[in-house]
């Protein structure tokens, strides 16, 4: 009997000291192992990544349809005219040269002359491809905006053949991050990079999809030029507003980009008014953007079209404080750092030049 | 439970405790991370997002449709009605444009931007509405709003939008008179309400309302001055100062819109896309409509039919030329073309370089007024040009007249009397556009056409010198030497240059004689050489005639001109031949 009972305390007991050392077995595997993760799923988080970047290559596919479909029907509608509406400072709209009759476009202007009628044309057929392009792009850029990933505006190298086949040859690539945790936010952060191709040593900054950088933009600068942005941004949160920046450092193909295609429908006299020209031994000097140290830059929430006067002059306001001079033609372009326009503007003494 | 099953259990335990301390194995298989990071991003995955996209639709239509265009107007261009013929020829190609509602808006638009784009200053623009075919009583709304250095106008009916489009305006302010070339007032947003009533009817469309809304305030606007233009602005007119407005010269210049003429295209292609419009806000299936417009200038006013030549009475080397009033409201001046050479084939703009053809330009849009007048009598004052009948004063040359009647009237005084002269008018609009009178063209209707707007007419001289003056006579040796100055005036005052002859009066009377002269009274005639005063600036005459020695006569002596006019009205001086 007294055998019975001194067996059933140590089977208790031994029960609970086993429970308590599986408890204490099991915490401690818990502990040191946390970060194990089921084999593969790293795996799978490529392809989901893959997967996120096909559909935004179905997305652009798509868009590129609609817009295509969209600006030859536009196009059409505008008699081939693709007019640029630039909110420039001393100028409205660049306007079409023969004007509109009756909501339409002006292909030929007769004039009397001393031996009857003299037709002036007004519209080259040829330039509808530019046109075309011009307008597709736009439309494009406009689909890409919507979409939620940060996809690069103006990125396109445009071949179009007859009977019509628009090919998009994209400038840079579409990047997607490979995410551990997927719930956690992702902060962007600047990033400091090189740049081979351009002949000057300098340092730059990545700030792409940093809250500096628009979306959709690419957004590089130097070193020096990104410290005066920073100092800006700090400048604007003073005064609660937010920059963002729109273009900064532009690459050669980009830079020929709008030379021929985004203006390239307007004489090269007062193309050269609104972009840099970018052919020649000094295009790394001559042309700001190339150079990582002018920025083209506006107010977060804010297009061009809806900023008031006052909104103009505190930016100028905030950016000259911060270092910066400004393109006299252009509200939202700023430079610094020792550029043809920063130097010549520090040596008359002021902050707008043309 | 036996010793050995105590000792398995308890090794379990002890197992797991030498699992847990003595193994240390980080390293995990199936690693994809190309280095172990402490952030959330483990890697990238770049691709060239390039993409190929094709519709069913060529660019070539541009080519082809501008190929049709020219051939049109090459073919058009030598003709004098340029719009009907390339209409004409484009309708075959089923161009036009089905638009009634959206080209309502568009007149109103390119007449603002006409108004906006006016290379003149300060001027008003004045426009009506054009008509169009509405089956029944249409009203719209057009508003406008301001949108970043442009003005955004949109065509309303029943609050529904029909058509939007731009004007070249950067604000939208109104102005008065006083400070209409100041900085204008704040207009907040403009509206202008038009009607128009179905063709039946004939009425003719109308600007019903316009006014400016600035926040609480309403301002009326001008219905008809509906813009004015300064160097760098265009601004509505205050209803309330219209009247300013009207304003003859020099207050203000008033041009009427449109000053371009054209021809909207809509070419229509089979091929369909799927695409977004806003006239009905939806994404559908739609054929591509190539719209384009081709421009010319506003045909000259139309060349006059009723040009007539009058003599001026009691003048020399003067024509008066009449001719009735259009209703053609851009006409501003006239154009007066005069010479001996007949130019009626000339082209007008070789009649501008031919120094042998005169020209004045009249402005027709301040001529002087006149109630009636009777160019077929006038009366005369001595020293003072002829007053025509009913309207008791003279013409005065170089100035355009306008009678209640709607005829203008113009008085030209330097032709040569005596001598057929070819007159032209032609009326010339706000642009400085007259009739070219180029005869090549076919069909041309704006050419010089006699007895139309082109006369011929010989002048007459009827005017008489005036008396002489300083009449004396000097008896000696039974002769009698008549001494005179001749006149230097015309009896209307105006310098006599073309006397001719003088007649000296004489008859036998020992009493004196009334300033006179009758049919009783012998006549000489002599010439102004014969007088010895043939030479200008001489005016000293004299001549010896033939009297009865010891008889005693009344003389008295007129001066002729070269038409033989004659003033007979002279003094008597009585001479004894001594």
């Amino acid at each position: 009997m007294k055998s019975k009972k001194a067996a059933l305390v140590f089977n208790w007991t031994l029960t609970l000291i086993v429970i308590v050392i599986l408890s204490w077995t099991y915490l401690q595997f818990n502990s040191k192992y946390n970060k194990f993760e089921p084999l593969g799923l790293k795996q799978l988080r490529i392809f989901k990544t893959y997967a996120q970047a096909e559909s935004a290559l179905l997305y652009i596919e798509e868009s590129a349809k609609y817009a295509l479909h969209q600006s030859i029907y536009d196009l059409a509608q505008n008699g081939g005219i693709s007019e640029i509406y630039e909110i420039g400072l001393d100028e409205g709209i660049l306007k079409y040269d023969c004007g509109r009759f009756n909501n339409a476009y002006v292909w030929y202007e007769l004039k009397k002359s001393d031996s009857g009628y003299e037709k002036s044309s007004c519209f080259d057929a040829n330039y509808a491809e530019l046109n075309l392009q011009n307008l597709f792009n736009n439309y494009l850029n406009q689909y890409l905006l919507n979409y939620p990933d940060n996809i690069p505006l103006n990125n396109y190298n445009y071949e179009i053949k007859n009977n019509i086949e628009i090919i998009g040859r994209a400038i840079s690539p579409l990047n997607f991050d490979i995410l551990k945790d997927e719930k956690k936010p992702v902060t962007k952060e600047a990033a400091e990079i090189t740049i081979p191709e351009i002949p000057v040593t300098e340092d730059f900054v990545y700030f792409t999809g940093t809250e500096l950088c628009a979306k959709g933009s690419k957004c590089v600068l130097t070193k020096e030029a990104y410290q005066l942005l920073a100092e800006a941004e700090k400048i604007a949160k003073q005064k609660r507003v937010s920059l963002e920046v729109r273009e900064g450092y532009r690459d050669i193909d980009k830079q020929k980009f709008y030379w021929n295609v985004v203006y390239g429908n307007l004489p090269e006299d007062k193309r050269s008014e609104k972009v840099c020209y970018p052919y020649g031994e000094d295009v790394y000097k001559s042309c700001p953007h190339l150079s990582g140290k002018a920025v083209d830059i506006g107010f977060k929430g804010k297009t061009e079209a809806q900023m008031s006067n006052s909104e103009h002059n505190l930016r100028h306001e905030i950016m000259k404080d911060a270092g910066w001079v400004r393109y006299a033609l252009e509200q939202w372009h700023f430079e610094c750092c020792g550029t043809n326009r920063y130097a010549r503007a520090k040596e008359a003494g002021v902050t707008v030049i043309v | 439970m036996e010793a050995k099953d105590l000792v398995l259990l308890m090794l379990i335990p002890v197992i797991l405790i030498g699992i847990i301390v003595y193994t240390d194995n980080p390293n995990i298989t199936g690693l994809v991370a190309a280095e172990q990071e402490q952030s959330n991003i483990i890697g990238t995955y770049s691709i060239m997002p390039s993409f190929k996209v094709n519709a069913d639709y060529s660019l070539e239509d541009y080519k082809e449709i501008m190929e049709k265009l020219d051939n049109a107007i090459e073919e058009c261009k030598i003709k004098q009605d340029v719009e009907q013929c390339i209409k004409e020829k484009t309708n075959s190609y089923g161009w036009n444009c089905d638009e009634n509602e959206a080209a309502v808006l568009s007149e109103i638009v390119d007449k603002l931007n006409d108004c906006t784009n006016l290379k003149e200053e300060n001027v008003v623009c004045r426009f009506s509405i054009d008509e169009r075919e509405f089956a029944e009583k249409r009203e719209f709304k057009i508003i406008l709003t301001e949108d970043y250095k442009r003005v955004k106008a949109e065509l309303k009916e029943d609050d529904k939008v029909l058509a939007t489009d731009y004007i070249d305006m950067e604000a939208l302010e109104y102005t008065g008179y006083d400070n209409r070339d100041g900085q204008g007032l704040n207009a907040g947003y403009v509206v202008i309400e038009v009607a128009y009533e179905p063709k039946e009817t004939s009425q003719k469309p109308s600007i019903r309302k316009a006014y400016a809304k600035s926040g609480p305030k309403t301002i009326d606007l001008s219905r008809i001055f509906l813009l004015y233009k300064t160097k760098d602005e265009v601004k509505f007119i205050d209803f309330a100062e219209e009247q300013s407005f009207r304003a003859p010269l020099p207050a203000n210049v008033i041009i009427d819109l449109p000053r371009t003429k054209g021809i909207k295209f809509c070419a229509k292609s089979d091929k369909q896309l799927y695409a977004y419009d806003n006239s009905d806000n939806k994404v559908e299936l739609r054929n591509i409509i190539y719209k384009f417009a081709v421009t010319f200038p506003r045909p000259p006013p139309k060349a006059m039919e009723t040009l007539e030549a009058f003599d001026a009475l009691k003048a020399e080397n003067s024509v008066i030329l009449i001719w009735e009033k259009s209703n053609d409201a851009s006409i501003k001046a006239y154009n007066i073309y005069y010479s001996k050479k007949d130019f009626i084939d000339v082209e007008v703009k070789d009649i501008k370089k031919d120094e042998e053809i005169k020209k004045i330009s009249a402005q027709s849009e301040n001529p002087a007024q006149i109630d009636k007048i009777d160019l077929t009598k006038c009366s005369i004052d001595i020293g003072s040009p002829c007053k025509y009948s009913l309207y008791n004063k003279p013409l005065e040359k170089n100035r355009l007249y306008l009678t209640s009647e709607g005829k203008f009237i113009y008085l030209i005084s330097d032709v040569e009397d005596g001598s057929e002269h070819n007159y032209a008018v032609t009326a010339v609009n706000d642009e400085g556009t007259e009739i070219d009178n180029d005869k090549a063209i076919e069909d041309n209707n704006n050419v010089l056409s006699l007895n139309k707007n082109y006369r011929k007419f010989t002048s007459k001289d009827d005017l008489e010198p005036g008396r002489i003056s300083g009449l004396q006579a000097q008896s000696s040796n039974g002769k009698v030497k008549l001494t005179w100055d001749k006149p230097t005036t015309n009896i209307d005052g105006s310098t006599s240059f073309d006397i001719a002859s003088f007649n000296i009066y004489y008859k036998k009377s020992i009493l004196a004689l009334p300033d006179k002269i009758d049919r009783s009274y012998a006549k000489k005639t002599i010439t102004a050489a014969e007088a010895n005063c043939d030479n200008l600036p001489d005016v000293s005459c004299e001549f010896t005639p033939d009297l009865e020695k010891g008889q005693n006569y009344g003389i008295g002596i007129t001066a002729a001109d070269e038409a033989s006019n004659e003033y007979t009205d002279a003094e008597i001086i009585q001479v004894t031949v001594a």
